[in-house]
């Protein structure tokens, strides 16, 4: 009982930090990768005559509806009585915004939000000297979550080029597939801004997947280990005592061969007698489980428990129980095998 | 049955000096009376004429078709009396009995016989430790000589008893005897004297331990 608990100790610690990982990961969405690039004013024109052709490289690349770009000026509109909001810049590539249907209407400046304003059908805003209006929508998830805005206004690039080349926060926000697309992402965009010799900040959750792969991998050694364990702990528990029982019954062992039992007869009984007392053991053990899981109402089936039936177990972790258990049975017998060999007229007076 | 041994070496693991040092000896149908000092060896020359002990070097023979010392040999051919008895202890006396019969192979009314000629019939289900001493004495006799074995060996029978119980286990060995056994008896008792065919002494071929002479 205290073995299983202490293993049950080990196991749920393992099992905690795995799930807090995993929290992690969905806070920050698993395979998001959010870059930021500061542009000075110097490079801000440079820049700009490239971004349109970045972004087509890195969309076509990883797929137009996995990789979105928006600037950030760096000045904010006005709302209502000098209320300071940031804006965004958005480019021909974000199909989100440009709503206009044919290219002779112009594409609208938005006022993003989460909806925890009154807004009317249209908003006016002023950016710089020149007021506007603005029409509110929804501020999409990527953007809220990405760059902690509540309130932004987003505005067509081809409005914000001149405010641009003063300088500029180039901000990448890519939703890939696969730790691997993760992984070549970042590797791909380091080397192409170390090319350019352009500082980029890129920020995802690589090195918490790369954790919780490490203690998924641990958690399998660490269950085997603590079986193992277990195992070797009970039969050394058990050795000992079928050692002290040897040697309280050694003298009947050696009666019952002076009367002709062959030895191995007595191995054997021995083999049972211990193969029947793990064998209760694991069986206990199912039944403790289960009262230990439905006593702790849904905590170990958050931590990825699971109360199992009699077959209920994993292969592999069954195969580890029964290893264990056999070793443990096997270990045990060598007391009583090493006693059987002591010669009958040493014991007997 | 015959028993032969020759040039028996023996000597107990840790010890420097050997009991039996090239021993040779005989023994046919008949009582066989080994006497001798205390620590000469007389018990142990039963247990290794039962197999119960490996000698070192030397051999044991007899006429069994089971090797000295097999579980058949032991369970078929041998009857021990050992000096500590050693009857099992949670088992009756009536069961103590069966299980020896039961190894041999031979069947459970062998046994009302010989509880018969020893006086213990009506302790028969009562377990060792609710018995006297020679009451047990007697048991562990009636168990080696229930299964009619071809070799009787007896460690101190008579040790501690009186003369009623002497007589007894004396009546019972001569009974079995008369039916073929080799029987080997390792006592000091002069009362077994008069029904043994032959004595080995071993007073007259061992010398005995100095600090013993220096006592006499």
């Amino acid at each position: 009982m205290l073995l299983g608990l202490l293993a049950t100790m080990i196991l749920t610690l393992y099992a905690e930090i795995e799930r807090e990982l995993k929290s992690q990961l969905e806070k920050n969405s698993i395979y998001r990768v959010f870059s930021s690039e500061i542009v000075s004013n110097n490079e801000a024109a440079t820049v700009l005559g490239r971004t349109h052709e970045e972004e087509q490289i890195w969309k076509q690349r990883y797929g137009a509806d996995k990789v979105r770009h928006i600037k950030q000026p760096l000045l904010s509109a006005f709302w209502k009585n000098a209320k300071s909001i940031p804006i965004i810049v958005y480019g021909e590539a974000e199909p989100e915004f440009r709503t206009n249907e044919s290219l002779s209407e112009p594409a609208k400046i938005w006022f993003l939000s989460n909806g925890n304003l009154s807004l009317g059908a249209v908003e006016r805003i002023r950016v710089l000297d020149r007021n506007t209006v603005s029409y509110p929508r929804e501020m999409p998830d990527w953007i809220s979550q990405n760059l902690s805005m509540d309130r932004a206004i987003a505005i067509p690039q081809e409005f914000m080029e001149v405010y641009l080349r003063k300088g500029f926060v180039n901000y990448t926000i890519a939703n890939l597939s696969s730790l691997e697309e993760v992984e070549d992402y970042i590797e791909q965009m380091s080397a192409y801004h170390d090319a350019e010799n352009r500082k980029i900040k890129i920020v995802s959750s690589l090195e918490v997947i790369k954790n919780l792969e490490k203690v998924t991998r641990f958690q399998q050694l660490a269950r085997a280990g603590v079986l193992i364990g277990c195992g070797v702990i009970l039969s050394c528990t058990l050795g000992s005592i079928s050692w002290l029982e040897y040697r309280q019954e050694s003298y009947l062992l050696a009666l019952l061969r002076s009367f002709g039992t062959p030895a191995i007869i007595l191995q054997l009984h021995a083999f049972f007698e211990n193969f029947l007392l793990v064998l209760f053991g694991l069986v206990s053990a199912f039944f403790v489980w289960r009262l230990i899981y439905q006593s702790s109402d849904t905590y170990l089936a958050e931590l990825g428990f699971e109360e199992i039936g009699s077959l209920g177990l994993p292969l592999y972790d069954t195969g580890i129980i029964l290893l264990a258990g056999t070793i443990g049975v096997l270990l045990a017998m060598i007391p009583t095998s090493i006693g059987l060999r002591k010669p009958i007229g040493l014991i007997l007076q | 049955m015959k028993i032969e041994i020759e040039q028996l070496k023996f000597r107990y693991p840790g010890a420097k000096e050997f009991v039996f040092d090239g021993l040779d000896f005989s023994a046919d149908s008949g009582i066989t009376l080994i006497k001798g000092f205390s620590g000469c060896g007389k018990s142990t020359l039963l247990r290794l004429a039962a197999g119960l002990l490996p000698p070192a070097s030397g051999t044991i023979k007899t006429d069994s078709p089971y090797a000295v010392g097999s579980p058949r040999f032991l369970q078929v051919e041998v009857g021990f009396v050992f000096q500590q008895i050693n009857l099992l202890p949670l088992a009756s006396i009536e069961r103590n009995i069966a299980l020896s019969l039961d190894m041999a192979g031979r069947s459970k009314g062998d046994a009302k016989y010989w509880l018969d000629l020893l006086g213990i019939t009506k302790y028969a289900k009562k377990m060792p430790q609710q018995l006297s001493g020679g009451q047990q004495q007697r048991a562990s006799i009636a168990r080696a000589l229930a299964k009619s074995p071809s070799l009787l060996l007896l460690d101190e029978p008579t040790s501690g008893l009186d003369d009623l119980n002497t007589d007894i286990i004396c009546k019972a060995i001569r009974k079995s005897v008369s039916q073929g056994t080799t029987c080997l008896v390792a006592s000091h008792d002069h009362r077994l004297d008069s029904i043994s065919n032959d004595i080995l002494d071993f007073n007259t071929f061992l010398p005995v331990e100095e600090h013993l002479q220096t006592l006499v």
